[in-house]
Order: structure tokens, then C-alpha cells, then sequence
């Protein structure tokens, strides 16, 4: 009987190496830190949130998240985390979603995980047809020109640096001569400027493994993590954890979060 | 014709004012390699802005059209770790194969600091000024705005869905977790930030070796002296209501204090204010928790907020003071003082049921309950770099006391107890690093006593005590006594993807138990059945360790735990010549696994063998007088139960259609040296005792549930099931029977947003619980329950609630409860006050009325509610 149970679990282990392997490993040469702020609420110019978004750029591919999911990304993929005591991140963010860029298939694959559900979609990587403007000014010391386009109900303006030779920016953008260093929507509802550049000493690689991921459409990703945002206390309860409050508290704690839902109501990508 | 058209066409082009060049071509490295991804930029000239550009695709080829009328142009390619390419060019149409040479420039750095969001290590900073709303008062309110935390109804704060660990104030842990009181009382215009300190380790031994995956708040004031407070009055009717509690508090940077003063009379339970969350982070084995040895006679307390049924007049008050000796080394008393008056005014009817008979009590019961408590904790800790020491010095004491008076058809009996108790207690932890390693060192001391008696009037068990002759009193006095010592040493090493924590340590527990009976005018009952001199030892030997492994992709979750123990018992009684000893080495292994099969679907496992001991509560010799009509005595082995705890559950959830259920089973089965036998008495009288012969008992329980959100209407549907059969052996009246129990229980709610202002939910529940024995069913009972709550909020200042509730049962003939509540709040702004009126029990039910079963008896109760009551609050910051 022990015998048994033994070979059991050193069978299960066997199965662990084998599922853990079909990996893909990034490597990343540079890293752009984006400053975003947004108008949460878009019937209140005063809900401005901001965020910090991080770009990893490499050679054919880039990442890009939200500073709090690149660092939870991080943790997950560390065989020891406590390196990462001393990075000085946070995976606070609203924005749970990580945007990877294949330059060579012109593609992008937005992964996020919503509670412990994880989904990812594909889009072409050439979303905006954009529109080179002769204007140019310097941002933090970077040469920039100015570029427009339209992309997802909104009409954007975005300044490109030429000396920084990749075709990409923060969240889907990309596709023009150089970096975008700070792009926002003409209303001024999503505005990213860049707060760093830095070329990485030691090249960070990552472990890409998407296959946990269900491929759905955008708007599949959208409307669960919109069923997310509404009710996050059923949705937990809906996976088995319970709370252990009464009815009446549990109203209270709903009614607050469905107030906190309705203040976001003014995503980037307008439907 | 077609050549017509090109001079159309080639016309048309030059009218356009530009002329339009088409530049191609492919981007190669030096190696004639392609690259794909340059970028091709096209110019006046060198230094004027780009007019148009092209990337390079998978093959390296870029097409660009410019339109100039310049006759150069400027072309540039850059690709990153390659030199840019530069080069004036015809404005023409041309191919282009460009070769890019590799170089080592670097590309321009810069950093700008940024303010908006202020980090620092894993801190996280928070103006209070940019989330504080006009409503807001105290920290709580502005506490939970802040993204990722959460504020659970009994006051437990969430940082993405953990608990936070400690609860700072200017960097200061004064309240060991009760931080309730400065989280609902600390105003919000005294806070400059809430900082978050993420992975936050709080002992600082600690920092750099485990790995802490929880946070911590820490609060900054704006003074460095800080007063500040709040306060709730409240009034209501009838009878007379009033509820107040006052909360002062003063931080400076050495001394911390808040002082809490609550009393009412609403039913409100006071204690919720100092509710410790904090955990012990040094396991204990003992604990010098108050045991009771004799009770009164109880009416089962209605299942719905105390506020409608608890009559009570209560007193609390807490003080806690911190004082920063010096550096890391901190000085802290939390001390608090409780008392309650309670009345409980009920009636039951019992139905026994034995193989050979029923037996009926009817029970009118009215209780006075005194409770008077105080405990404290002197805490001292002295957390440095490289080692920490923390003591806490905790004691406990309470004197309550309690009569009872049950009328019977025939009779009228009152009873009498007294109950004071006192424990003390001390825990020591030292942890300090040795190399890589780290050290921990934990003894924990305590020592309880308690002094119960319960005085009976008339006496009852005349056949034991006076011959079956009446007579006048009933006296049962008990004395306990432990002391113990839990002391343990270990290590914590990381090994690659495992962590082993093995833990080497011994306790030891003494326990001295005296009881004796008197009957009327002190004259004791000396018949060694009646009495116990006993004591009982406990002694451990244990090493434990627990591995845990996780895998990567997280698809699969392993844990095992595998404690190794070996104990040893020891009881003796004076009055009986032969002691008892058990010795046993066990080993409890736990093994857990879970699953994830697809996006949709995952599975768990589980499995364990648990051995349980008797407790001196289950173990002495003479009889004891437990109750009025209960009397116990387990003059047997000591008792050893294995258990067998196997459980399996498949799930199913998938949010894009947002359906999601689930099933579980779970199997139980343990092995008892014991049987415990029940001899029921005409007038319900039971004397309970414990016989040596093995038997076992098991349980099944399926559950199974399922939750549907249906978009458009905004609603979710769920159901839920449990079945659960259980069978056990028990003597009753000298029979050896066969309990057989069955519960079924189905549950079903509906939650609709019906608009932005009215939230509504119904919620229904029916249960059947049969018992038996082998040869046939006695008793099955229904209960149904059926709840609808309707929650307005006409603005944001206010909120209104109403809710209907319905309970009833098959057995008694009155069985239908109906409740109708009210509450109303309102915020006002200036000055900044939260009005509340609550309106309970609108139509004025007097009693509760509820029905219950168990393996051989069934119970209907009926518990007397606070009558039809208004309350309005006033809540305001100092």
C-alpha cells in the first residue's frame, strides 16, 4: 500500500518535468517606462488615476504591462522570488493584461489572466494607419515628430523619437519610425509620456508560456473582465471561497464595488 | 485607349503639384542577413523632420512613397545594434539594398524621476488628500478606496485578498491586530498618507531570508502629536434604548494611546471593537481558554443578528498603550474590561427517543446571565536586525455568574452558578540567523485555574441521591488546576523549489481536576463514584516537518505534510488504585493535490489520518453533575479515535459564459476504543458514561452547486445540495443502537440589479434531517426559510433597506415566524455626520419559534425576541 503511494508520487513528479518544459524564452535588450494617466471616469474630468506601464524591448519582439503586472509576472516565473525583494515594483495596477509584439509576423497577443481564468487574443500588430505630421519638439532630450491616427474610437496624437530605432510604444501602439515616447487620445482621456529609457545591463529574459492561455476573441476577454469588474465578490464566491459574512454586510460590500464599477466606465478602447 | 489613359494619368500626377517617388528595396546585416523590423526613414534633408517611412518586413524588404517636389532626398535605416544608415539619394523611383554594419553605440539613456506615485523599496504611498471623499471620516472609509484593499464586514482588512499582516501606525504596532479600534476611530483629517508595504516581512530577522508574500499598512500622521477620536450616541424606544461608545486617541513619536468606552442596551455585540486579527506565528498546542465544566439549562438562540434578539446591557472598556523604550525595542499593554447583563427568556420540548421508549421534557426556561471579564496582554519586543525576541505576558480572567429557573408541568426548579476563572499565560520567540540559516526558538508557559460550582433546587436524581425520596438541594462544586510547558526549536532552509521547516520540540501538561457533590445543609456525598481527585499528564515529543512543492506552470498543486509525534498520557485518581497510561507514536501524515485538467475544469484530492486523545473534560472517573438533569462520568481507558478524512471535487467554471458548478465528495471514517452509553431518565434526567468497547463510525457527504449570471438581466441564479448520511453506535438505556442520521439540505438564491438605485434578493432554503436506528426511521423534520431583501439608494447620501423574512418547520404546530426590518441612513456634510434609524421587527413577533433534530432526541424551542424597536445613531468624529 505505501509502496504504491510511493510510486504514485514519484510518478506525478515525472508528470510536472514534462508539462513544464514547452516553454519559450524572450530576451530583452531595453527597457521604456510610460507614465500613464487616465480619466477613469469619462463624465468626470476630475477622475484622472495615473500608472506606470513598462515596455520590454528586444530583438523581432517587445512586452509591455503595467508596472504592478510585470512585476507579478516576475514572481510567478522565479524559481527563488525572494530576489525580488529588492526590485522595487508593486502589482498594484488596474490593468491586468501583458501585450506581447512579434515583429516578424506582425502580430500582437494580448495575455491577462482575470481572477484565475487566463485568456489571450491575437491582432494584427498594424492597427493604425498613421499619419506623419511635420511638427517636432524634444522630449527629455529626445528629438520627436509628430504622428496621428485613429485606433478604437479614439483619434490619437503621437510623438515618435527616430533615434530610438523600434517600432513600438506603450499598450497596442506601434508601427512607426522610432519609439513613441508619449502618445495621448485628442480629448486627453489616455495620455502615456515616457519616464525612462535605459538599456538593460544584463538582458532580461523571460519565460513566455501562453499554452495555459484560452485563446477567445477581444470581445470575449472584454466581457469577462468586465463580469470581473462588476461583481468581484461573486465571482470569487463563484470559485469556491467563501467570505463567511452575513447577507446584509455582503450587500453593503457589493453595492460599494458596483459604485467603484461604474466609476470606470471609460476604457481605451471604446466599444 | 490604354495609352490615352497613362497621359491622363501621368498629367493628372503632375497637376497633383507633387510628384510621388516610390522608394524599395531590402535591408540586409553584414552577413547578408535580412533584418526584419528596421525602420526607413525618409527626409529633406539630414536634419529636417521625416516625410515618410517604412519598416522592413520578415524578408527585409520596406517600401516607402514620398511626396516632394525636392530633387535630393535623405534616406535613413536604423535597425538597433546597428549603425544608422545614412545617405542623400535622388528623388526617384529606385530599388535600394542597404547593408547595415554592426556596432556598439549605445543608445541614449534617461530617467526622469517620477512623482506622481511615491515608492520606495516595496512601499507604496498614498495621499489621503487625493482619495478622501466628502463622506469620509475615519481611516476605514478612506482605507478601502485605495486599489487592491478590502475592508470585510467584521473590520479584517485585505490586501489582494490575503489579510494584511500588522496594522502600523507612524511605523508603531500598537494594538497586536485589534486594529478595529484605530481603523474606525482614527479620523481621516489626521492621516497625511497610507503607505502599503508590500511583501512585508515584519520581523526584520526575517527580511532577507522568507520570503513574505503579505502586506502591511502603515499610517503617517500629519502632527507629530496627533489627538483625535470618534463618537456614536444612539436612542431608541420601547422600552428605553441608548447605545454609546466614545473612542479618544493620542500618537506622538514614543507613546501611542487609545482608550475605548462603549456601552448599550440594543443587543449590539460590544466585543467587535477589540476582535484580535493577529496571528500567532509561534503555533501554541495549549491555551488557558475558559472551560466549562457545569451550565444551565440553554434555549437554543435564534440563527439571525443579535441586535433583534440579545437582551443585554453591556460595558466595555479598552485601553492600549504603547511606549518606544528605544531603538527596535518596544514596551505595550492592551488591557480591556467587559460586562454584560443578559436575559433569556425561552421554552423547549425534548422527545427522547430509545429503543425501547420516548420520553418527553417540557422546559419553560428563564435565565440571568452576569458577565464580568478583563483581560490583558504585556507585550515587549525588540525587533533588530539580526535577532528578535518578542514576550507576551497575557492574562485572562473572568466571574460570571448565572441563574436559571425552569418551570415544568410538575415542578419549578431553579439553578445557580458561579463560575470565576483565572489564566496567565507567557510566550517567548527568539529567532536569530546563523549563516544562511535561521533559528527559531519558541516556549510558551501558561497556568489556569477555575472554580465552578452549580447549585440545584429542588435536588434532582433522588434515586442516587436520597433513595428516590425528594429533598431539598443539589450541590456540585469543581475544582481545575493546569499548568504547562510547550518549548521548540527549529530551522528553516530553502532547497531549490522546496522549502523543509523541521521543527524538533517537547510539552508537557499538568491538569488536576477535584469535584464534589453536597446535598442540603452542606452534608457531602462521599461515595467515590461522586468525586475525582484526578490528575492528568500530557507529554509530547514531536518533530515535525512539512514540505510543499509548486509547480511552474501551475497546473499542478502539491502539499504534504508529515509530523511525527510520540505522546504519552498518564491519569490518576486518588481514590482509585489503578492509573492509567497510553503511549503512542503517531504520525499524521496530510496530502493535498489540485489539479487544473483545462481552461474549465479542475480537480482535488485530499487525504489525512488524524489520531485524537481524550481530554480531561472526557476522562474522569467519579460522576460529575453537568446540568441540572445531566450527570457524566468516564470511568474507562483513556479514549483514542483514528480518523480517516479522504475528499475528491471536480469543478467546472467558465466566465465566458459565466456558469459555473461544482461537486464534491468527501468520506470519513474513524475507529473509537470508547462507546458511550446514555441511560434517560423518566423526566429527562440523563446520566452519560463512557464503556470500553471498539466500534467505528462513518459519514458520507456529497455537495454539489451551480451559479448563472444572466447578462441582460442582471442576474444571478444559484442552487446549491448536500446530502449527508452518518451512522455511529451508542448505548441508549443499556441498548446497543444503531444511529442512522440523513440530511438533506437544498438552497437556492436570486440576485437582481433591477437599476441603478434598487438591489433585490430572495434567498430560499429547505432541509429534512432523519434519524433512526437500524430497524426504522423516527423522526424527520423540515425547516424552510425564505428571505427577501431590498436595498434603495435614492442618493448618494442615503440608503434605505427593507427586508421580509420567513421561517418554519413541520413539527411544531406554531412553526411560522414572519420578520419585516427597516434601516435608513443619511450623511450629512456639515457638520460631518452619519445619521442611522433602524426599525427591527416591525410586526412585533414575540417569540422564535424552531424545530431540531439529532441522533436520538429532537428539540422545539421557542426563544423570546426583542420586541418592535426604533433606534436612531449619531456618529461624529472628535
Amino acid at each position: 500500500m505505501i509502496m504504491r503511494f510511493k510510486i504514485a508520487l514519484i510518478l506525478l513528479f515525472f508528470s510536472f518535468k514534462n508539462s513544464a518544459q514547452e516553454q519559450l524564452q524572450a530576451k530583452f535588450n531595453y527597457k521604456a517606462t510610460y507614465q500613464l494617466e487616465y480619466q477613469e471616469d469619462s463624465t468626470d474630468e476630475n477622475s484622472i488615476k495615473s500608472e506606470v506601464g513598462v515596455l520590454y524591448l528586444g530583438d523581432g519582439h517587445s512586452q509591455y504591462s503595467s508596472l504592478g503586472q510585470a512585476i507579478k509576472d516576475s514572481l510567478e516565473n522565479m524559481p527563488n522570488p525572494e530576489v525580488l525583494r529588492m526590485d522595487q515594483y508593486n502589482q498594484m495596477t488596474d490593468f491586468k493584461y501583458t501585450i506581447f509584439k512579434d515583429y516578424e509576423n506582425s502580430e500582437l497577443v494580448l495575455a491577462e489572466k482575470v481572477f484565475q481564468y487566463s485568456f489571450k487574443y491575437k491582432q494584427d500588430l498594424n492597427q493604425i494607419d498613421w499619419e506623419i505630421q511635420s511638427e517636432t519638439k524634444e522630449i527629455i532630450g529626445f528629438k520627436v515628430q509628430k504622428a496621428t491616427g485613429a485606433f478604437s474610437g479614439r483619434n490619437y496624437e503621437a510623438w515618435f523619437a527616430p533615434e530610438l530605432p523600434f517600432s513600438d510604444g506603450p499598450y497596442k501602439f506601434a508601427g512607426l519610425p522610432g519609439l513613441i515616447l508619449e502618445i495621448s487620445d485628442v480629448q486627453n482621456q489616455y495620455h502615456f509620456s515616457l519616464t525612462s529609457f535605459q538599456e538593460l545591463e544584463k538582458p532580461v529574459s523571460k519565460i513566455l508560456n501562453l499554452d495555459d492561455y484560452k485563446t477567445v476573441s477581444q470581445k470575449e476577454l472584454d466581457q469577462v473582465r468586465d463580469d470581473y469588474n462588476r461583481d468581484p465578490i461573486g465571482t470569487m464566491q463563484k470559485a469556491g471561497i467563501r467570505f463567511g459574512w452575513s447577507e446584509e454586510d455582503e450587500a453593503k460590500q457589493r453595492k460599494e464595488l458596483t459604485k467603484k464599477y461604474k466609476r470606470r466606465n471609460n476604457p481605451i478602447e471604446l466599444p | 485607349m490604354e495609352k490615352i489613359l497613362f497621359i491622363i494619368l501621368s498629367i493628372f500626377v503632375l497637376f497633383a503639384g507633387y510628384s510621388q517617388t516610390e522608394i524599395t528595396g531590402q535591408v540586409l546585416d553584414d552577413k547578408s542577413k535580412k533584418l526584419s523590423g528596421a525602420t526607413v526613414m525618409i527626409s529633406k534633408d539630414s536634419v529636417s523632420s521625416i516625410l515618410a517611412y517604412g519598416i522592413s518586413d520578415a524578408d527585409g524588404k520596406f517600401k516607402v512613397t514620398v511626396k516632394s517636389e525636392s530633387e535630393s532626398l535623405f534616406l535613413k535605416v536604423s535597425y538597433i545594434g546597428f549603425a544608422t544608415f545614412e545617405k542623400t539619394i535622388l528623388n526617384k523611383a529606385q530599388q535600394l539594398v542597404v547593408e547595415l554594419s554592426p556596432s556598439s553605440e549605445a543608445l541614449k539613456e534617461v530617467i526622469v524621476k517620477s512623482e506622481i506615485l511615491q515608492q520606495r523599496g516595496d512601499t507604496l504611498s498614498f495621499s489621503v488628500a487625493a482619495f478622501k471623499g466628502k463622506n469620509d471620516r475615519v481611516i476605514a472609509d478612506v482605507l478601502k478606496k485605495i486599489p487592491g484593499i478590502e475592508i470585510r464586514p467584521n473590520g479584517g482588512i485585505y490586501y489582494k485578498d490575503e489579510p494584511i499582516q500588522k496594522y502600523y501606525i507612524e511605523g508603531l504596532d500598537m494594538l497586536e491586530g485589534r486594529y478595529n479600534l484605530a481603523n474606525n476611530n482614527l479620523s481621516a483629517d489626521a492621516v497625511s498618507k497610507i503607505e502599503i508595504l508590500e511583501n512585508h516581512q515584519p520581523v526584520k530577522v526575517l527580511d532577507s531570508l522568507e520570503f513574505s508574500e503579505r502586506a502591511s499598512i502603515n499610517i503617517k500622521l500629519k502632527k507629530d502629536i496627533t489627538f483625535s477620536g470618534t463618537a456614536t450616541a444612539g436612542i431608541g424606544a420601547a422600552p428605553l434604548l441608548w447605545q454609546a461608545r466614545v473612542t479618544p486617541m493620542v500618537f506622538t513619536k514614543k507613546r501611542q494611546a487609545i482608550v475605548t468606552y462603549q456601552s448599550n442596551n440594543t443587543g449590539v455585540d460590544a466585543s467587535g471593537e477589540v476582535l484580535n486579527f493577529s496571528q500567532n506565528f509561534y503555533g501554541n498546542n495549549f491555551d488557558i481558554d475558559k472551560e466549562n465544566w457545569v451550565s444551565i439549562q440553554n434555549v437554543s438562540l435564534p440563527p439571525f443578528s443579535s441586535e433583534r434578539w440579545l437582551d443585554n446591557n453591556v460595558h466595555l472598556l479598552s485601553g492600549n498603550i504603547l511606549q518606544r523604550i528605544k531603538k527596535d525595542l518596544d514596551l505595550k499593554l492592551n488591557i480591556s474590561y467587559l460586562n454584560d447583563y443578559q436575559q433569556q427568556d425561552g421554552s423547549t420540548q425534548t422527545r427522547y427517543f430509545t429503543p425501547t421508549d420516548t420520553i418527553d421534557v417540557i422546559e419553560n426556561t428563564n435565565n440571568d446571565i452576569f458577565i464580568s471579564k478583563l483581560e490583558g496582554e504585556l507585550t515587549l519586543e525588540n525587533n533588530a536586525d539580526k535577532n528578535y525576541f518578542k514576550d507576551q505576558l497575557a492574562f485572562n480572567g473572568s466571574w460570571n455568574a448565572k441563574r436559571g429557573l425552569i418551570d415544568r408541568p410538575d415542578t419549578r426548579i431553579m439553578q445557580q452558578m458561579g463560575n470565576p476563572f483565572f489564566g496567565i499565560k507567557n510566550d517567548l520567540g527568539l529567532l536569530r540567523t546563523v549563516g544562511k540559516q535561521l533559528i527559531t526558538f519558541t516556549s510558551n508557559t501558561g497556568f489556569a485555574e477555575n472554580n465552578q460550582d452549580l447549585l440545584v433546587k429542588p435536588g434532582q436524581f433522588e434515586a442516587i441521591f436520597n433513595d428516590g425520596e425528594p429533598y431539598e438541594q443539589l450541590q456540585q462544586l469543581v475544582s481545575t488546576r493546569k499548568i504547562y510547558t510547550d518549548n521548540s526549536a527549529g530551522f528553516t532552509k530553502a532547497l531549490g523549489k522546496f522549502t523543509i521547516a523541521p521543527k524538533f520540540g517537547f510539552s508537557i501538561q499538568n491538569q488536576q481536576l477535584d469535584t464534589d457533590i453536597f446535598l442540603e445543609d452542606g452534608e457531602e456525598v462521599l461515595d467515590a463514584d461522586f468525586k475525582n481527585r484526578t490528575e492528568f499528564v500530557e507529554s509530547s515529543v514531536y518533530f515535525k516537518n512539512s514540505f510543499r512543492f509548486k509547480s511552474k506552470d501551475e497546473t499542478w498543486n502539491l502539499s504534504l505534510s508529515t509530523p511525527l509525534e510520540f505522546k504519552s498520557f498518564r491519569l490518576d485518581d486518588d481514590n482509585f488504585e489503578e492509573t492509567r497510561e497510553l503511549d503512542r507514536l503517531i504520525f499524521e501524515p496530510y496530502f493535498s493535490m489540485n489539479k487544473k485538467l483545462s481552461a474549465y475544469w479542475d480537480a482535488n484530492a485530499s487525504a489525512a489520518l488524524r489520531y485524537d486523545f481524550g481530554e480531561l473534560q472526557q476522562l474522569y472517573y467519579g460522576f460529575l453533575l453537568n446540568g441540572y438533569r445531566n450527570l457524566n462520568r468516564y470511568n474507562a481507558p483513556i479514549s483514542e479515535e483514528t480518523r480517516q478524512i479522504y475528499n475528491a471535487g471536480l469543478g467546472y467554471r467558465n466566465p465566458l459564459k459565466q456558469l459555473f458548478l461544482s461537486a464534491s465528495y468527501s468520506y470519513n471514517y474513524s475507529e473509537n476504543n470508547l462507546l458511550y452509553s446514555s441511560n434517560i431518565g423518566e423526566n429527562g434526567t440523563t446520566i452519560l458514561e463512557a464503556v470500553a468497547l471498539d466500534n467505528n463510525s462513518d459519514n458520507h457527504s456529497f455537495r454539489a452547486g451551480g451559479s448563472k449570471y444572466f447578462r441582460k438581466m442582471k442576474t444571478t441564479l444559484k442552487l446549491n445540495t448536500s446530502y449527508n448520511l452518518s451512522k455511529r453506535q451508542q448505548l441508549l438505556n443499556n441498548t446497543l443502537a444503531e444511529v442512522n442520521t440523513r440530511s438533506l439540505n437544498f438552497r437556492g438564491s436570486l440576485d437582481a440589479e433591477i437599476s441603478s438605485w434598487l438591489i433585490a434578493n430572495y434567498s430560499g432554503n429547505y432541509t429534512t434531517y432523519t434519524s433512526g436506528f437500524e430497524d426504522g426511521d423516527f423522526q424527520t423534520i423540515e425547516t424552510h426559510q425564505h428571505t427577501l431583501d431590498l436595498y434603495f439608494y435614492p442618493k448618494d447620501n442615503q440608503y434605505l433597506s427593507a427586508g421580509g423574512e420567513y421561517y418554519g418547520n413541520s413539527l411544531s404546530e406554531n412553526g411560522t415566524n414572519y420578520f419585516v426590518n427597516l434601516g435608513y441612513q443619511f450623511t450629512f456634510e456639515k457638520p460631518k455626520m452619519d445619521l442611522n434609524i433602524s426599525w427591527r421587527n416591525i410586526l412585533n413577533t414575540d417569540t422564535f419559534i424552531n424545530a431540531y433534530n439529532n441522533e436520538y432526541y429532537y428539540v422545539q424551542s421557542s426563544y423570546r425576541l426583542r420586541p418592535s424597536q426604533v433606534l436612531a445613531t449619531l456618529k461624529f468624529t472628535l
